[in-house]
């Protein structure tokens, strides 16, 4: 039986558990619905945004070779606060990342997240983990790797530390090879390790796209071995080659001297850095005969077979002396540039008249871009024709008083070579993204700027320039080529030209009759030497054959 | 009293299948996440290796690999075209031959060694 004082007893110790239930059900209530902020600290706890980080596209080369390519390296980070002794871990890592101990001992006065050495190398990599330091952490980045070393290195370029391209196609095509980066809701455990979830919320990391260039590494590597020789050989200021198809403005190789290395670019000055080829502008000299010869038979004031008197060496024309450099009589067009006679060219150019002349130096587009995928490229300097000078008719028809780029110079000898047709020089073939998907073709200007038979009739007088005239050195055994020498004296700073300093120069194609590429070479104060024929058209001859044996 | 332990089997064969479904896809989760960094390693490694073998291949490599060899290569002479003296017929009746004579070795090999290569790979 239950007494009274036991049925209250009971009554009272059920009242006060259901008040303690009722108490826990309030806070339970309040813990999942009446305060916010408790579900924004779990969330906060093991919800996270991960920031995804695009791969730099690769550049290939017309075959397929890597030129650039972005690979995953370590880089050094420090948390300070967790560092108890600052000097005694600048000194261990001072040594091992080649650092200074006290700019180390600097960043680590800093409370939170501080670089110690960005992209660092496995060997760097092995001893700090060896060290085993507390507060010192890897983060694991892309660096731009150049496999092939200096070749090619004008034309590719280089990345800053953060892969933003700062020079070549690197810098060109920046926009498509750096990616669009996403990011990813994730969820994480009390280990810190994510939690795979099927419903992602995210934004798709977009790899940066792929450049496939026309560039022929092998060709590349010939033209830079040969030129290596020549450097050696006349220690020039400068150098440039560059090989191009003619029928449609590919670039097969580009290389200058002085050059560098990409991987370590910072180690080499600007000068080294230039692209020669196409910031670097310079009087052609004979070689631009070839223009003014163009312009003649274009406009039919002339023909191969015409003869011109050349005043036996010594011409005067309105006050000014102009000379041979062998005294000649009377020679044919043919022959004034095969012989590259200063005033046979002179007295071509008169019969032209200057408002000719300059109209064909316009068309094949001198003190123009070249519309190259390049950064930095030069006009050249061609000056207005109300501002030409009386001596302008002797100096411009032989190249002398304009300033125009090795790749004019290609683009130019390309119209002979092809009958007639200016084309764009260009690097890019297609641009493809990392699944190998085509994202991008491109398509180049051709334009006609003069006709098929000047063209042709060009390349005759051309191939007779290597055959009997002062291109003998170019002569490739097996092969018809056609091309024009150049050797220009340098302008002077003080005014006039310099008497011991010359730019000698070779541009032409082969085979002549059904022309695949065009070379140009520039070689800038050759010392010993300086005469083109001996400078640059056996570079040329040299590239020029080895290029065919290749592309047999 | 059948009933009730019905009942309370039921529940707890339920209470332990939903625990089920919450802990399978977290622990398929982490094997997710460990296969995926395995995958991303290989590729970088598959990454590495390719610049590697660039390395090696570029023609600057090469060059000083055959300096270093004391290896020469000329351009060849005229090319020669070797006409073998086997009629196309003939060539086409060995080849059928040859397929036979190695057509059930390589089915039976292919039913039972596959597998066995493959683990071995």
């Amino acid at each position: 039986m239950y007494t009274k004082t036991t049925k209250f007893r009971a009554s009272f110790l059920f009242f006060i558990l259901i008040f303690f239930f009722v108490i826990l059900l309030v806070r339970l209530f309040w813990l999942h619905l009446g305060y916010l902020s408790f579900s924004r600290l779990a969330n906060k706890q093991y919800k996270f945004t991960l920031q995804l980080n695009p791969r730099r596209g690769t550049i290939y080369d017309r075959k397929g070779n890597r030129l650039a390519l972005s690979l995953k390296v370590n880089s050094v980070y420090a948390i300070p606060s967790e560092i108890k002794d600052k000097l005694k871990v600048a000194q261990v890592l001072s040594p091992l990342l080649n650092l200074d101990k006290k700019r180390l001992i600097e960043k680590f006065s800093h409370n939170s997240f501080v670089w110690v050495k960005r992209k660092i190398n496995s060997s760097e990599e092995k001893a700090i983990k060896k060290a085993a330091l507390k507060g010192i952490y890897f983060l694991s980045e892309e660096k731009r790797f150049y496999p092939q070393g200096k070749l090619g290195a004008h034309i590719l370029g280089f990345c800053d530390i953060d892969n933003k391209g700062l020079e070549g196609l690197e810098l060109f095509y920046n926009d498509y090879l750096k990616g669009w980066g996403g990011w990813r809701l994730g969820q994480k455990d009390a280990r810190n390790y994510e939690i795979a979830s099927f419903k992602q919320k995210s934004i798709r990391v977009i790899h940066g796209y792929d450049l496939i260039l026309t560039i022929d590494i092998v060709i590349q590597y010939i033209v830079e071995k040969e030129l290596k020789k020549v450097i050696e050989k006349y220690k020039p200021l400068s150098a440039t080659v560059i090989v191009l198809n003619p029928q449609n403005g590919e670039i097969l190789a580009l290389a200058n001297y002085p050059n560098y290395n990409p991987n370590s670019f910072s180690s080499f000055s600007a000068s080294f850095r230039r692209n020669r080829a196409v910031v670097d502008f310079f009087e052609p000299g004979s070689v631009f005969k070839i223009i003014t010869a163009s312009a003649a038979l274009e406009e039919k004031i002339a023909e191969p077979k015409d003869v011109f008197y050349c005043e036996k060496g010594k011409y005067r024309f309105k006050g000014h002396v102009l000379h041979d450099y062998r005294p000649y009589g009377k020679l044919t067009f043919s022959e004034i540039i095969e012989k590259s006679s200063n005033i046979g060219i002179s007295k071509i150019a008169q019969r032209l008249g200057k408002e000719r002349l300059y109209k064909y130096i316009l068309k094949f587009k001198f003190g123009s871009l070249t519309g190259v995928d390049l950064p930095g490229e030069t006009k050249g300097l061609i000056r207005p024709l109300k501002k030409w000078r009386e001596i302008a008719m002797i100096n411009i028809p032989m190249g002398q008083g304009i300033a125009v780029s090795s790749l004019q110079l290609a683009r130019a000898i390309s119209v002979i070579a092809n009958g007639g047709m200016l084309v764009q020089p260009h690097l890019i073939k297609e641009i493809k993204d990392s699944k190998g998907k085509k994202i991008k073709t491109f398509s180049f200007s051709r334009q006609r700027i003069i006709g098929e038979e000047t063209a042709s009739k060009m390349r005759e007088i051309l191939q007779k320039v290597v055959e009997k005239g002062t291109g003998k050195n170019a002569r490739i055994k097996g092969y018809k080529v056609a091309g024009k020498t150049g050797t220009a004296q340098k302008p002077s700073l003080k005014g006039g030209y310099e008497k011991d300093k010359f730019v000698s120069s070779f541009i032409g194609f082969l085979p002549a009759d059904m022309p695949s590429l065009c070379i140009v070479v520039v070689v800038d104060s050759p010392q010993g030497k300086h005469f083109s024929s001996i400078v640059a058209a056996p570079l040329f001859q040299k590239i020029g054959k080895q290029v065919m044996e290749y592309l047999k | 009293m059948k009933r009730a332990l019905l009942i309370l089997v039921t529940a707890v064969f339920l209470g332990l299948l939903y625990i089920y479904q919450q802990v399978e896809p977290v622990r398929i989760s982490y094997e997710i996440r460990r296969n995926k960094k395995i995958l991303s390693e290989l590729k970088e490694k598959n990454r590495l290796l390719k610049y590697k073998l660039t390395l090696l291949a570029s023609p600057v490599n090469l060059e000083r690999e055959m300096d270093r060899k004391n290896i020469e290569l000329r351009f060849g002479a005229n090319p020669k075209i070797v006409a073998l003296n086997v009629g196309l017929k003939q060539n086409r009746k060995q080849m059928a031959n040859i397929k036979e004579r190695y057509f059930m070795k390589e089915f039976l090999e292919s039913l039972f060694s596959r597998e066995a290569e493959a683990e071995q790979k």
